[in-house]
């Protein structure tokens, strides 16, 4: 009965309570946006890689080496040597290596030249192997294995020939269009970078690369099935997996000494923590510009109470006439209060909901960052619960003003 | 204490030393007896400032008085909580004011249900039981059964004041405190209003204290009372 009545009185004065809801779902929205995409992008960045104990590339900062070779984000500065890459890798405490050659795309999604090791031994999310949707791995320098999501995107099937451009633009000059791909491959969902990337073989990057007459001569040896060693010069970078956690800062420290090429090898979880503390203060500053917005927005809410508390003099008058208390009063007015936050809530969720539905197709192309749109968490839900608490903590002003008028007021009307 | 049923040979209403002032400052009120009888109509006349507003507030336990004794069919509002007061008064006494009586923006139905919500009918077959009573007082104060679904602010004031008498009587109370109902009534509608409000006060048995300046209105009742008289205090 007391919701009814607020929810009457509310709509009694809808203009008003109509533009502080707005307001009130714009700054929930925005608290929503922010937890969701920091928790997301936590996830998201934390599952990309797991298991790797190492990632080696040409001397640079440890972010830029692990953007690159694990989130596919900008470029190397230098590549590596394909001797180092055998020496080191043939170590005692190495147990596998992958060798990534990256640089070339294929309609604005990146080409990874790797091996087969590749999907044997690299793990995403909770220790998780790659797996096949369909097909399998490349057995040949022509054969390419594609992410799930290029597949979609492109709407690509085992059997369709492709064909790589040099550079990393959407629309790149130099097609290599004399080196016709064929999808061998199709990976399983990963929610991780992978399913938008294009793998071939290091031999296929290679074959991009040859002038016609080479290239020809590969093509012919491939079709009659010959074996031919086609090795690369250069790689962009290589992880390792170790034998034992122990052996982890010998090996780094000494690919860091490597005499004959200036190198760096970084552990994945380290740099994680540095690019999250980065990303951490700006989400930070977002959240304290949300939550000012939000207060401002509940200050507006208790000012639209507060002011509307001179005119329902009477009606105040009325109910203590048919019995209501001060304390019903009090309540009242929170009920008010709650009822526009809790709507203000439901709309929020729903906006926010829609919103990454919408865009999380171009959060994970531009930004690498896959968002679900599973958007309550129990972060969520407290931080929702907080905004319950601070209206009601706030709308004690206008609820104690109701409180003291019904109180002192008396039934007259003068 | 509120379930108790209260007597009908006691007295409806029963001061004794009664006080009050605001904030400490000199007395408002000072009644050294008064009783009206159970069933009575009364009428209580005074010039503005006599202490009209102030006495009907404490008679329905609106405010505490600074001493004395109030009793409403036995029962002393002066030993009740704020809590018991306002529970008494939304079982017992049924209020009626001036003007604004109705929440605007509630339907006709929605503003009486509200009154026999706060007196604690809040089951279903209290509902059956408000049904059947609401269409009974409706017939009675001549209005039709339509109304009772338009909000209340579109309703004329003649039609909202005998709306309030049905919202004020819904409970069944014993007694009926009405405040200058008719001043925004034309002459026309002041006369059909106070028969209705005689009729239906004797039909549902409930005494009536009715306050008002309007002199012309002393002949509907079977006492009057100068305020003046009987508050030694003189009001403000």
């Amino acid at each position: 009965m007391l919701m009814k009545l607020a929810y009457k009185s509310l709509m009694n004065r809808k203009t008003s309570v109509l533009l502080t809801l707005f307001s009130i779902v714009v700054s929930l929205s925005l608290l929503v946006t922010v937890e969701h995409i920091r928790s997301q992008a936590k996830a998201s960045f934390n599952r990309t890689v797991s298991s790797v104990d190492l990632i080696v590339g040409a001397r640079t900062g440890q972010l830029n080496l692990l953007l690159y070779s694990i989130f596919r984000m900008g470029n190397a500065t230098n590549n590596v040597g394909w001797d180092s890459y055998q020496a080191i890798s043939e170590q005692r405490d190495v147990v596998w290596s992958i060798p990534l050659s990256l640089g070339d795309s294929h309609r604005g999604y990146r080409v990874l030249g790797t091996n087969t090791d590749y999907f044997e031994f690299y793990r995403y999310g909770d220790k998780r192997q790659l797996a096949f949707a369909d097909g399998e791995a490349f057995s040949n320098p022509f054969g390419a294995v594609i992410g799930a999501e290029v597949a979609k995107a492109l709407n690509y099937q085992v059997g369709k020939r492709i064909v790589l451009s040099h550079g990393i633009g959407q629309v790149s000059f130099t097609n290599h269009d004399n080196a016709p791909f064929e999808v061998v491959g199709v990976l399983a969902p990963t929610g991780t970078p992978v399913d938008r990337t294009v793998h071939v073989s290091l031999a296929g990057i290679e074959a991009v690369h040859m002038p016609p007459s080479q290239l020809q001569a590969l093509q012919q040896a491939v079709t009659e099935g010959r074996d031919i060693d086609v090795e690369p010069a250069t790689i962009t970078a290589f992880m390792l997996g170790l034998k034992s956690k122990m052996s982890i800062f010998k090996i780094q420290r000494s690919i860091n000494n490597y005499k004959q090429e200036p190198l760096m090898a970084v552990l994945p979880g380290i740099a994680l923590v540095e690019l999250w503390s980065l990303i951490s203060s700006v989400e930070n500053i977002l959240r304290v510009i949300s939550l000012c917005v939000f207060v401002s927005a509940i200050l507006g809410l208790t000012t639209m109470l507060l002011s509307s508390m001179q005119e329902r003099q009477k009606e105040i008058a009325v109910l203590r006439a048919i019995g209501a208390g001060p304390v019903v009063l009090f309540v009242l007015i929170q009920l008010e209060a709650l009822l526009v936050t809790a709507t203000a809530i439901g709309l929020s969720l729903g906006l926010v909901w829609a919103v990454f539905f919408g865009a999380s197709d171009l959060l994970a192309s531009h930004y690498g960052i896959f968002v679900s749109t599973q958007i309550i968490s129990t972060t969520q839900i407290i931080q929702l619960a907080a905004a319950l608490g601070v209206t009601s903590l706030v709308a004690l002003i206008p609820a104690t003003s109701a409180y003291r008028k019904a109180l002192h007021a008396g039934l007259g009307q003068q | 204490m509120q379930n108790v049923q209260l007597a009908e040979q006691q007295a409806a209403i029963c001061l004794r030393q009664l006080r009050f002032s605001y904030d400490g400052n000199s007395d408002v009120i000072n009644i050294p007896q008064w009783t009206l009888e159970s069933g009575q109509k009364c009428f209580v006349f005074g010039a503005s400032g006599a202490g009209k507003s102030t006495l009907m507030n404490l008679l329905c336990g609106v405010l505490k008085p600074t001493a004395g004794d109030i009793q409403v069919f036995g029962q002393a509002l002066t030993k009740m909580s704020a809590r018991q007061r306002d529970r008494f008064r939304a079982k017992h006494i049924g209020v009626v004011f001036q003007q604004f009586n109705l929440i605007p923006y509630l339907t006709v139905a929605e503003n009486i249900r509200l009154a026999s919500w706060f007196a604690g009918k809040t089951t279903s077959s209290d509902d059956q039981n408000f049904q059947q009573r609401l269409l009974e007082l409706v017939a009675a104060l001549q209005l039709k059964p339509e109304v009772l679904h338009r909000p209340s602010r579109e309703l004329s004031v003649g039609q909202q004041q005998r709306v309030a008498i049905v919202r004020a009587l819904i409970n069944q109370p014993e007694l009926l405190i009405v405040d200058e109902p008719t001043s925004a009534l034309d002459s026309y509608a002041r006369d059909n209003f106070m028969q209705l409000l005689m009729s239906v006060c004797e039909q549902q048995r409930s005494s009536l204290l009715f306050v008002s300046h309007d002199l012309s209105l002393q002949s509907y009742f079977d006492v009057d009372v100068n305020l003046a008289d009987i508050n030694t205090a003189g009001g403000q």
